[in-house]
């Protein structure tokens, strides 16, 4: 399945997968809000109990009071009086708990008002008669208590107190409603998100595991051409050597005859016979450089040591050294710089630097050839320049020089197959490099190339 | 000095005969294309009833119906014909023909040289060497 290339880019998967871990958190952060409301409610419910646990409270002092006067007033009996003080000492107390408890409800407050002077009234009724019958005016007490003034206070009062009782059950029923009502809604928030975010993490989790095995089907049928690719290449090569190998062979004839040819029956060939003859010589050689230069050019790239350092000072100096005698024949000078240490094959490194320094030799003008062979380090590579005072080459045909067989001037003017140049654009490209060439102001030419600090082995890739 | 040539092609025969030319001592040339030839000359088996024993073979390497290896094992396995001095006389020069060979007990292995010059001396040292220099068995 070709998946749209949106969904490969990691930033996508990991917005998703922020995503999703963003859900989750917000879940939990609600579930913990409500449990939080949770708890507020209770703290409120608690003190709504309490509210109601005083008012009724107050009620039962007054009721003992109450039921303390009427059997003294009845009987006279003191021990009557014990519950009526007792219970007296707690009104005032649970009258201030409740003000306390009710602060800022101004309509709770002004019925709280409202009972404290009936509650005052009702204590002090209380308070006259039981004075009465102290005093010995029981039966006035009793006619007194049974008028019902007393009774009428104690019921607005009760009045009052139902009120308040009422109201505080109402919004302890409201405050569990809400209640209810928010945490049915976080669960649905906290399930819905649970949900949605475990959909995300699997959708990234499939459509990623399908990237990673298209991609690794991908990396199978690379390494699958690859390995095709080199069987195919070592193919060409063997096929390379054989053919010019077999070449060879009807060559060595060609040339061997013709000159024995040429030698024992010189007497019966005219001028022009010994001319023919000396064509098809000539012809053979060639043919058979050509092959041999062929064959290198095709072996140079395959290389056939692993990449090693070279010292290219030492290899430099080497190859000068056999150049000797051209040197010495051109009365030329080579200038050699220093030289580094670089990664590669020291075989083909040489034969860069033999074929560049052959050819300022061979294309020389006529004052003495002065060589000078330079390196220079830039950041992950190595360039290296021969420049020489020769012939020079003009831009037209820049590119050109690097061709396989390519030749500018003719087999009587400069002797070669044209396979130098392009023999050593071959092993430059293997080491990471390329090569050009620039004519200079003062006359010549400088070929310069670069080597990879850290060229990549064929093999490796 | 009877020399026996095992070479496939005629031309590289004539080379090698040319070679030989104008060598100090007289000397009697035959040659045989093939392999199984080359052992019939050799034990004098018809058509080669009459041929003379060779104190020198020159002996190529890749010849039909059978090669120079083969002959090679089978002169150096036969006691009546182990004493004859072979050189190994071929175009390749891969080293394990080369191993091969001496393996097999060849005298010497050399590669034909490209060019006709470097061939004749390359004989004409051969010549020198092995039917002048060295002694060979059943000298008088």
């Amino acid at each position: 399945m070709n998946l749209p290339v949106w969904i490969q880019r990691d930033f996508f998967r990991r917005f998703f997968i922020m995503l999703s871990l963003a859900i989750l958190v917000a879940c939990a952060w609600a579930a913990l809000d409500t449990i939080q409301a949770y708890k507020r409610s209770e703290t409120d419910t608690d003190k709504l109990q309490h509210r109601i646990y005083n008012i009724s409270t107050l009620v039962g002092h007054l009721a003992d009071m109450e039921t303390g006067q009427r059997g003294y007033v009845m009987s006279g009996e003191k021990s009557f009086l014990e519950p009526y003080e007792a219970a007296s000492t707690h009104i005032q107390e649970t009258l201030r708990r409740l003000r306390e408890q009710h602060e800022g409800d101004s309509d709770a407050m002004r019925e709280l008002d409202t009972l404290s002077e009936l509650v005052e009234r009702k204590s002090d009724f209380l308070k006259m008669t039981i004075h009465m019958r102290a005093s010995g005016r029981g039966q006035a007490a009793v006619e007194l208590i049974s008028s019902g003034e007393g009774q009428r206070t104690m019921d607005a009062i009760r009045g009052i107190s139902a009120r308040l009782e009422d109201a505080d059950r109402a919004l302890i029923a409201a405050r569990a409603a809400e209640l209810d009502r928010l945490s049915g809604r976080t669960l649905r928030l906290v399930l819905a998100g649970f949900a949605v975010s475990i959909v995300i993490l699997l959708a990234v989790f499939v459509l990623f595991d399908r990237e990673v095995v298209a991609r690794r089907l991908a990396l199978e049928k690379l390494s699958l051409y690859r390995e095709e690719l080199e069987r195919s290449n070592q193919e060409l090569e063997h096929f390379a050597y054989v053919a010019s190998h077999d070449l060879q062979e009807p060559l060595r004839k060609i040339a061997s005859f013709a000159q024995l040819l040429e030698r024992k029956y010189r007497h019966l060939l005219d001028e022009t016979g010994v001319r023919y003859v000396g064509y098809l010589v000539d012809g053979a050689h060639r043919m058979s450089d050509l092959i041999n230069d062929l064959l290198m050019y095709s072996r140079a790239g395959r290389k056939s040591q692993p990449f090693a350092p070279v010292d290219l000072a030492v290899a430099v100096a080497r190859v000068a050294q056999s150049l000797d005698v051209a040197v010495h024949e051109a009365g030329a000078m080579l200038d050699i710089g220093p030289l580094p240490v670089v990664r590669g094959d020291a075989t083909q490194l040489s034969q860069v630097f033999q074929n560049l320094l052959t050819n300022a030799l061979k294309f020389r003008s006529d004052r003495p050839p002065l060589v000078e062979v330079r390196a220079r380090e830039h950041q992950d590579h190595w360039e290296f320049s021969v420049a020489d005072n020769g012939i020079g080459i003009s831009p037209e045909h820049r590119e050109v020089i690097f061709r396989m067989f390519q030749r500018l001037h003719t087999r009587e003017e400069y002797p070669g197959t044209g396979i130098g140049l392009a023999l050593c654009k071959r092993i430059v490209n293997l080491h990471g490099g390329d090569i050009q060439v620039d004519s200079r102001p003062e006359g010549g030419s400088v070929f310069t190339f670069t080597v990879s600090k850290n060229p990549k082995e064929r093999d490796q890739t | 000095m009877n020399i026996l040539i095992v070479d496939d092609d005629p031309a590289d025969v004539e080379l090698t005969v040319e070679g030989l030319r104008g060598a100090k001592l007289a000397i009697a040339i035959d040659s045989v294309p093939d392999g199984e030839k080359a052992l019939a000359y050799l034990r004098h088996e018809p058509p080669y009833q009459n041929s003379p024993r060779p104190d020198l073979v020159f002996l190529d390497l890749n010849m039909p119906r059978m090669d120079g290896r083969q002959v090679l094992e089978r002169m150096k396995g036969d006691p009546a014909l182990r004493s004859i001095p072979v050189v190994v006389l071929t175009t390749s020069a891969a080293e394990t023909d080369i191993a091969q060979s001496y393996n097999l007990g060849a005298n010497c292995y050399v590669t034909k040289p490209v060019d006709l010059d470097g061939f004749i001396k390359v004989i004409q040292s051969i010549e020198e060497f092995w039917l002048t220099v060295v002694k060979l068995p059943g000298d008088a």
